[in-house]
């Protein structure tokens, strides 16, 4: 198993000690998909962190993230019957469900209101007290910081914009002030250069 | 759409609108390497998502948890991520396409292509085909809409003038029987009738949109009716080209 995908399923078992037999996310989402409330509680304990975080980093509004962290989460129990390992992670299902669901709120939110979203200085990730968090985000969220440094700028800020602020790439090609096509091919190589620093694979 | 692999990236972190996004799904089911390179990139983005999390507020644990002890389960029918991210909060569904959706329409009409061919049946030979041409014409689309309880999605081609519905969570009345209408300028017309099982029925296949902007969904006395004499359950609107 690769790195990343080690801590995949790291992430998702914060108890790794020996004694404990570390049951897989994916394994418990098939108990949640007969139904099983328990195991629904512990896929809980295990995604809403991540999805929490991920929603608010998109809404910003506190309120609302917890309206689509409620939403998102009842919707894991609802389809979890619908969740195919072959097509991926538990965790990246989940973390799929989540980004989507954000960028369609703050997309609609946006088509009323078209805030704006100030640029200059936003941290990339939450400073590091700014969080209680297991040993696992902890450690996963060093390897992030460390393998965004790798990037350049603009596939970094491209990444940035697009994921963590639910920015089509139009806008972020109007916002970085370069062309579209240079705006996706970024996206994609930078990403890319993420996926094997962070050791991901499918 | 100029080169579609250069858009993997920008689609794992949802940078698309959803006409992009249905057609870069589109052009996933035909590429191996790019279901990959995706499945990878989502795997990425997950990462930077996990990178951001913060602890949920103790209050939203207890309301989710006590929500789900009140809340069905979705049948266990394979459909769309999009599917999954948007079954809340839009009652009309929006374009949604994706490779999940299409495979599971084009594995479940094969499945049951297979099952069927033992009997050697020439016309579900011909029916497999009809499959076939189906998902690999380029301007397939697959719609999905929810209703209720009731979940519909819709393959369809113009180019190739074929279309295959299914659907889960529709619920029938004894004696009666579900019945497709294709809706245009002159009206409904129907495009078949089905019954379900446990909510769940076989993929429709049969031949279509020609004008409708409509694919409808009655429940009829058994054996169909000639015009639709109740009010539709769902409703999918579909695309104009």
């Amino acid at each position: 198993m690769s790195r990343a995908a080690a801590t995949l399923r790291a992430v998702a078992s914060p108890d790794p000690s020996p004694a404990a037999p570390v049951v897989r996310l994916e394994d418990l989402l098939e108990k949640v998909a007969r139904g099983d409330e328990a195991a629904f509680a512990e896929v809980f304990t295990r995604a809403s962190g991540p999805v929490h975080g991920l929603v608010r980093r998109v809404l910003r509004d506190p309120a609302q993230s917890e309206e689509v962290t409620q939403e998102v989460m009842l919707n894991v129990w609802r389809s979890a019957t619908r969740f195919d390992a072959a097509q991926g992670s538990a965790m990246a299902w989940i973390m799929t469900m989540a980004h989507r669901r954000a960028v369609d709120r703050v997309r609609s939110e946006q088509s009323a209101t078209d805030r704006v979203r100030r640029l200059g200085g936003r941290e990339v990730l939450p400073a590091f007290d700014e969080v209680a968090e297991t040993v696992e985000i902890h450690l996963e969220r060093e390897a992030v910081r460390r393998c965004l440094t790798s990037l350049t700028d603009l596939q970094r800020e491209s990444i940035d914009l697009a994921y963590y602020a639910g920015k089509s790439y139009r806008e972020v090609s109007e916002l970085l002030d370069v062309p579209l096509g240079t705006v996706k091919t970024r996206m994609r190589d930078g990403l890319i250069r993420l996926r094997d620093c962070l050791g991901v694979t499918a | 759409m100029t080169d579609p692999h250069a858009l993997s990236g920008a689609y794992a972190v949802g940078a698309l609108n959803e006409t992009e996004q249905a057609e870069f799904e589109a052009h996933l089911q035909s590429c191996a390497p790019c279901q990959i390179e995706v499945r990878e990139l989502l795997e990425t983005t997950a990462l930077l998502g996990i990178a951001a999390a913060q602890p949920v507020p103790p209050a939203l644990r207890a309301a989710v948890l006590d929500e789900v002890s009140r809340t069905r389960q979705l049948p266990p029918v394979v459909v769309s991520l999009q599917a999954h991210a948007r079954k809340r909060g839009f009652a009309l569904r929006r374009w949604s396409l994706t490779a999940a959706a299409c495979l599971a329409v084009f594995t479940i009409g094969l499945g049951a292509y297979a099952g069927q061919l033992q009997h050697e049946n020439s016309d579900l030979r011909h029916r497999g085909d009809q499959v076939a041409a189906l998902q690999t014409a380029a301007d397939a689309r697959t719609i999905t809409s929810a209703d209720g309880g009731a979940t519909a999605t819709v393959t369809v081609s113009r180019s190739a003038n074929q279309m295959e519905f299914l659907s889960s969570g529709l619920s029938m009345h004894k004696g009666r029987t579900y019945q497709l209408w294709l809706i245009g300028p002159t009206g409904p017309r129907s495009a078949g009738i089905f019954s379900t099982d446990n909510g769940k029925h076989a993929p429709r296949l049969f031949t279509g949109p020609g004008d409708a902007t409509v694919l409808a969904v009655t429940e009829e006395p058994a054996g169909g009716s000639a015009q639709p004499t109740t009010q539709p359950i769902i409703k999918v609107p579909l695309p104009t080209a």
